[in-house]
């Protein structure tokens, strides 16, 4: 009897040992082996410095690595955005003659360099991370100042106020810049969903349901350096139907697309020039998309707008949430040669990836940390100033990377 | 004449726990009798329901309203809110069908709210953290359950068996945004066997399983749209990726666990129980097609040794009770999604919490059995270790605290009545506090949330209670009964907690 009550006690003791077993397993990492690949005609160009920084998708925290030629680090294993921001060098050689004597001297030229790429998936114990990165284009031009896009309510309503959305484009140069054939474009992809799209033409051009131009004639609207023009959906004094928004009655344009709906009719301001809407998605009003999930850009056609609109359209297709192939859509594009600023949105918490190529963009901001319209409200995104000149002029940063050159979620302007 | 016999039915039952000689007649006599120290000194081996059989040898049931405020001043986590209330109905039935059979059984039902929950809008945060849904408003939740449990066992020569099922249902709402509306279903199976040791003990084994489930939706009925919802990591992390709008969750759990148990014979002796549980549950976004973001596994491990030894009218016991846990969090890492599908690229196991604790109690008590006038004086000394962790980025918290305490009460039998009064104090001390929390912003809502509990779970106090239970008994052999318990607690930074619960009821 004892024996039998010992085996008994001895098999439910094994049981629970069993059962207690805990894990001690350490956290996932792989180890990242880092390199870059330069993007540019300079010859002898040479990466000085730089810092890599891993966002983590999943948790939002980031990781930064300082740039060495052969680097690598270890990351806990997940899905990142990875962005570069760095410094880069060549030696230029000038020749001149001194006393018929050919003198050659050598100057040392440091260009900013910066590339992104998103949704990195950095699992399985390695990964070798080959970055593209770019030389930062330090042109000066117009650039996209602002955008206010969320909107209000109706004073002591929740019924949304429609009409006050506005860009305001700023002169960034040291020269008077003149805003005839200036290009707003919207993009047809979103930020907040990727799909598989066939062609991939991201590396050349933006796909855009969205081209409305500023018209005039070359020289008919001067813009001084350090100022600004804005262009909104409805040019009047909003702040009388609504006290929460703008007076727009003074923007220099607004965007008209002689909505078909009767029920959703759009207004037009006659005293305001309209843009040319070239084309548009919509046949009833332009709303900018209030979370915020599309890109903007600026842009100067290379051709005329006839022949863009008959020889810039392409055909593509995208692998759908089933699985299937898409239904073949035809839209327009436009090159990136001919894209002066592009500024990704994303509610933070929503972001996927760019919708333009990161030559034009390496990061994205944001009307609201997340997609939620109720905190989003009256706000927008404000590109920081860089410096001030000694003559008072206002240098916006522009680093072509939307996640430091701009305040997300700030007041706008107009509202101050 | 009546005293006298009872005063020998307690000497028989005080000798003898087991056998199905000599029981409690009166119902007033089966109420000592389940409330005496040999009935509920032990806890742990009762959970097996064949050991269950030997609780008691006679039949009682009991129906009762109670009612319960706790109102816990600063002493809070945040996510469990700043104060409860409950009131409710409970039946309990133990009944003997025959020497070989007993039957038992409880159904419950009880009305709830809790003030200024925050960080949480998931029912049973200590069921399902640190994987709840919060967000920074919060506020009141309203909540109802029931429960049921029903249970049988029998002796089949030197073997017992026993099972038993409990079944928990529970529904917690809030009626202003944001508005979660979460149904719980909660099942537990337990199969149990015990045979005869050495004619003095009875050694058991239990199987335990559970099924758990909660749907957690959380829904904005204002015109002015909703507010952000995150799905918690612990120490104040969110998976960020699903922050926002993505506000509905399922929890789908299961569990495993055994226990050995010993139980002598008599309440003379040594009981032992060790009990290891498994706890596994998935948390699944609904919205995103029941997408798994993360999982808990949870191992526990429970020991209770009780002795008790019954000499010169006196009883003597002490009882260990240690306990140890391990919860470890994963998270699924979803890779670059393509449309509305996200495919799994890495499992991380981030976050962890691992407590142990051990609890001594003393007991000297006259026997309630054998007298009409009975006291009993239990010290109690115990050590409580905490620590919580998130890998990458590292944080953690660490607490330890001890505990000294004193609890003594009366019993007084007399003609139809039974009264007794309890009352006790004690004094925790935080041993160890301490923290990481890197680059949390503690200025922020998640921080200060995390702050609050922090202060409160290494804060010390003095805690004092008293309590009194009042039975009389009526001419159909039915008892009424009322029942009236006040804790406070005076905490160094945390300010005072008080609760008071009280019931009345019936017993036959």
């Amino acid at each position: 009897m004892r024996m039998k009550n010992f085996a008994f006690a001895s098999a439910l003791a094994g049981m629970l040992l069993l059962t207690a077993c805990s894990s001690d397993d350490e956290l996932k990492t792989s180890q990242v082996g880092l390199a870059l690949n330069v993007s540019s005609n300079i010859e002898n160009l040479q990466v000085a410095s730089g810092t890599y920084t891993f966002t983590n998708v999943s948790t939002g925290t980031d990781t930064q690595v300082a740039y060495a030629a052969a680097g690598s680090t270890v990351l806990p294993d997940g899905l990142y955005n990875v962005a570069f921001t760095g410094e880069a060098s060549y030696t230029y050689s000038k020749e001149t003659i001194v006393d018929d004597q050919t003198v050659v001297t050598d100057t040392l030229v440091t260009r900013a360099l910066q590339g992104s790429q998103q949704n990195v998936e950095i699992t399985g114990g390695s990964y070798s991370l080959k970055l593209d990165v770019y030389v930062v284009n330090d042109k000066s031009d117009f650039v996209i100042a602002e955008i206010y896009g969320v909107g209000t309510y109706k004073p002591g309503t929740t019924t949304q106020y429609n009409g006050d959305q506005y860009f305001r484009i700023y002169n960034n140069s040291d020269q008077v810049l003149y805003a005839d054939g200036l290009v707003l474009l919207e993009s047809k992809f979103t930020t907040t969903q990727k799909f598989a799209y066939t062609p991939d033409k991201m590396a050349e051009a933006m796909t855009a349901q969205v081209v409305a131009m500023i018209p005039g004639t070359g020289k008919e609207y001067p813009v001084q350096p350090g100022k600004s023009i804005i262009v909104c959906d409805n040019a009047i004094n909003h702040k009388e139907a609504n006290t929460s928004s703008f007076d727009l009655s003074t923007a220099n344009f607004e965007w008209y697309t002689n909505s078909t709906s009767t029920s959703n009719p759009d207004s037009d301001n006659p005293s305001v020039p309209n843009l040319l809407m070239l084309y548009n998605y919509t046949k009833t009003v332009w709303l900018l998309n209030k979370q915020g999930n599309k890109a903007y850009a600026l842009a100067r056609l290379g051709v005329d707008a006839d022949t863009y609109l008959k020889d810039y359209t392409y055909d593509y297709s995208y692998v759908t949430v089933t699985g299937s192939v898409s239904t073949v859509n035809a839209q327009y594009y436009v090159p990136n040669d001919w894209i002066i600023d592009a500024v990704n949105l994303s509610p933070k918490s929503a972001y996927v990836w760019n919708v333009t190529s990161p030559a034009l963009d390496m990061g994205f901001t944001y009307f609201g940390l997340n997609s939620t319209l109720k905190e989003n409200l009256g706000k927008g995104v404000v590109r920081k100033v860089s410096y001030t000149t000694p003559d008072g002029r206002e240098v916006l940063q522009d680093t072509n990377n939307s996640s430091v050159d701009f305040t997300p979620a700030a007041t706008p302007t107009l509202a101050n | 004449m009546k005293s006298s016999c009872l005063l020998c039915f307690s000497l028989a039952a005080a000798c003898c726990l087991s056998a199905a000689a000599q029981q409690p007649e009166t119902v007033l006599q089966k109420q000592v009798s389940a409330a005496a120290p040999q009935s509920v000194f032990r806890t742990q081996v009762w959970q097996n329901p064949a050991l269950n059989f030997y609780r008691q040898d006679f039949s009682l049931s009991s129906l009762a309203l109670n009612g319960r405020w706790l109102n816990k001043g600063e002493a809070y986590l945040s996510e469990e809110g700043s104060s409860q209330r409950n009131s409710g109905l409970n039946a309990t039935s133990f009944v003997k069908l025959s020497d070989a059979v007993k039957v038992f059984g409880s159904a419950s039902y009880s009305s709830e709210r809790q003030e200024n929950v925050l960080w949480n809008e998931t029912s049973d945060f200590s069921v399902v953290y640190p994987y709840v849904t919060g967000d920074s408003i919060g506020g009141k939740m309203t909540g109802e359950t029931y429960a049921f449990q029903g249970g049988y066992s029998r002796t089949m020569k030197e073997w017992t068996l026993g099972v038993v099922l409990n079944y928990r249902a529970a529904m917690h709402y809030r009626r202003k945004d944001p508005r979660p509306k979460n149904v719980v279903s909660d099942l537990n199976v337990s199969a149990g066997v015990s045979h005869k040791l050495w004619q003095k003990y009875q050694l058991g084994a239990a199987l335990h399983v559970r099924k758990y489930d909660q749907k957690s939706d959380i829904d904005f009925m204002s015109d002015l749209g909703s507010t952000s919802v995150y799905h918690m990591l612990g120490l104040g992390m969110n998976y960020v990726r699903f922050a926002g709008n993505v506000t509905d969750a399922v929890y789908k759990g299961t569990g495993v666990g055994a226990s050995i148990d010993l139980l002598p014979q008599t309440a003379n002796g040594l009981s032992a129980s060790l009990r290891a549980d498994h706890f596994h549950f998935s948390k699944q976004l609904s919205n995103i097609s029941y997408l798994p973001i993360t999982e808990v596994d949870e191992n526990k491990l429970a020991l209770e040794l009780a002795w008790m030894k019954q000499e010169g009218g006196l009883l003597y016991g002490t009882r260990l009770v240690g306990h140890g846990k391990v919860r470890t969090g994963t998270e699924n890492i979803f890779g670059d999604p393509t449309g509305s599908s996200y495919p799994l690229i890495s499992i991380l196991e981030q976050y962890e919490h691992t407590s142990a604790g051990v609890v001594l109690n003393g007991l000297l008590a006259t026997d309630p059995l054998t007298r009409r006038f009975s006291w009993s004086v239990e010290p109690q000394v115990a050590y409580q270790w905490n620590k919580e962790e998130y890998k990458n980025p590292q944080r953690f918290t660490e607490y330890a605290s001890w505990w000294a305490g004193l609890k003594a009460g009366i019993q007084w039998q007399f003609r139809q009545s039974l009264l007794a009064f309890t009352a006790g104090g004690g004094y925790s001390g935080n041993l160890t506090a301490r923290k990481q929390w890197g680059t949390l912003d503690l200025s922020g809502s998640v921080g200060q949330s995390l702050l609050h509990n922090f202060a409160y779970l290494t804060d010390q106090y003095t805690l004092w209670q008293v309590g009194s239970r009042y039975d009389y008994k009526l001419k159909g052999n039915q008892l009424l009964f009322a029942t009236l318990s006040c804790i406070g607690k005076s905490y160094k930074e945390c300010g005072a907690q008080h609760e008071v619960a009280l019931s009345v009821g019936m017993s036959f």
